[in-house]
């Protein structure tokens, strides 16, 4: 089978396409081509390392009163 | 006015620490909720694309970390120098610790953002090294805490050296108005009125408050912890 050039483009998913902000729609953002890079693996990393390490320092603190609690 | 004691009253017996904290559970929630709203329901922006969103953490770990809990810790620490309280030494300490943890937040989630908006992990301009040396300075005082054994001079110590640490926020407030550099101007505190629509402002809101009730609830824990170890240290010594 066949497939046309322009069918292989289509399947490919929106990941790192151009994004422009549509502000005539109802939708406020759609993908389009001229404007920035997808940047959506740095924002996930952002919010990953923020939730890890405020996550990570409240487990610490209550691990530290816990162990004051065991120890009175 | 009465003669202040250098050392305030301990507690005969440790005091009883909760279980479960309600208020640490809220903050909590109130975080994954502003998290989820900046994340799945907030607009892209047209220019920055999606990495803008790291807006809604970065920027209230900012004012947090540098406004709340580098203010608490001038305050306090003046306010222990004037009538030596060891609570005041406690908060201190806490405000200390907990705002270490903010800006750090801030000093690790500007880089993500800036590799895609400026093409740099790092620029050594005003406004972003004066807060890695803020970061650099509060974390020395709290090795100063460790490294002195004598309470009361170990308070006194790091009530001076956090109070001159903390000066440090105004300036780095007046960084982008004094030095040319890439890191912008006030977005949401703008002095006409806020640059952002509000579908997003009402983002940052909610973050704000969400991370402000995070900053309360991990200072309170440990104010508590702190509370707890110096009550034991107390009774040792006893």
């Amino acid at each position: 089978m066949i497939v046309g050039v322009s069918a292989l483009v289509a399947a490919v998913p929106m990941r790192t396409v151009a994004t422009v902000q549509d502000t005539a729609g109802k939708v406020a953002y759609v993908p389009k081509a001229g404007g920035p890079p997808d940047s959506s693996g740095y924002m996930w990393a952002g919010y990953a390392i923020t939730l890890a390490v405020y996550g990570g320092y409240t487990v610490l603190l209550l691990r530290r009163l816990a162990r004051a609690k065991r120890a009175r | 006015m009465s003669s202040v004691s250098s050392v305030a009253p301990r507690p005969a017996t440790l005091p009883e620490p909760k279980g479960f904290d309600a208020f640490l559970a809220i903050a909590i929630v109130a975080v994954i909720a502003a998290c989820t709203r900046a994340l799945f329901f907030t607009p892209i922006d047209a220019m920055l694309g999606a990495a803008q969103k790291i807006f809604y953490v970065h920027v209230p770990a900012a004012i947090v970390g540098l406004y709340f809990s580098c203010g608490l810790l001038f305050v306090s620490s003046i306010m222990y120098l004037w009538i030596k309280d060891e609570r005041l030494d406690r908060l201190a300490e806490s405000a200390a610790e907990v705002g270490l943890v903010f800006m750090g937040i801030v000093l690790v989630t500007g880089p993500v953002w800036a590799r895609t908006s400026w093409g740099t992990w790092w620029v050594w301009e005003a406004r972003i090294t004066s807060t890695l040396f803020l970061w650099l300075l509060v974390l020395g005082y709290l090795v100063l805490r460790s490294g002195v054994e004598s309470a009361e001079v170990r308070a006194r110590l790091s009530a001076v050296m956090g109070s001159l640490a903390a000066l440090l926020v105004p300036f780095i407030h007046l960084t982008v108005k004094l030095f040319r550099g890439m890191h912008p101007e006030a977005v949401v505190l703008a002095p006409e009125k806020p640059k952002m629509p509000p579908e997003m402002l009402l983002s940052f809101g909610l973050s704000m408050v969400a991370f402000l009730l995070l900053f309360f609830a991990l200072l309170r824990l440990r104010f508590r912890w702190a509370t707890l170890r110096d009550a034991r240290a107390a009774m040792e010594a006893a």
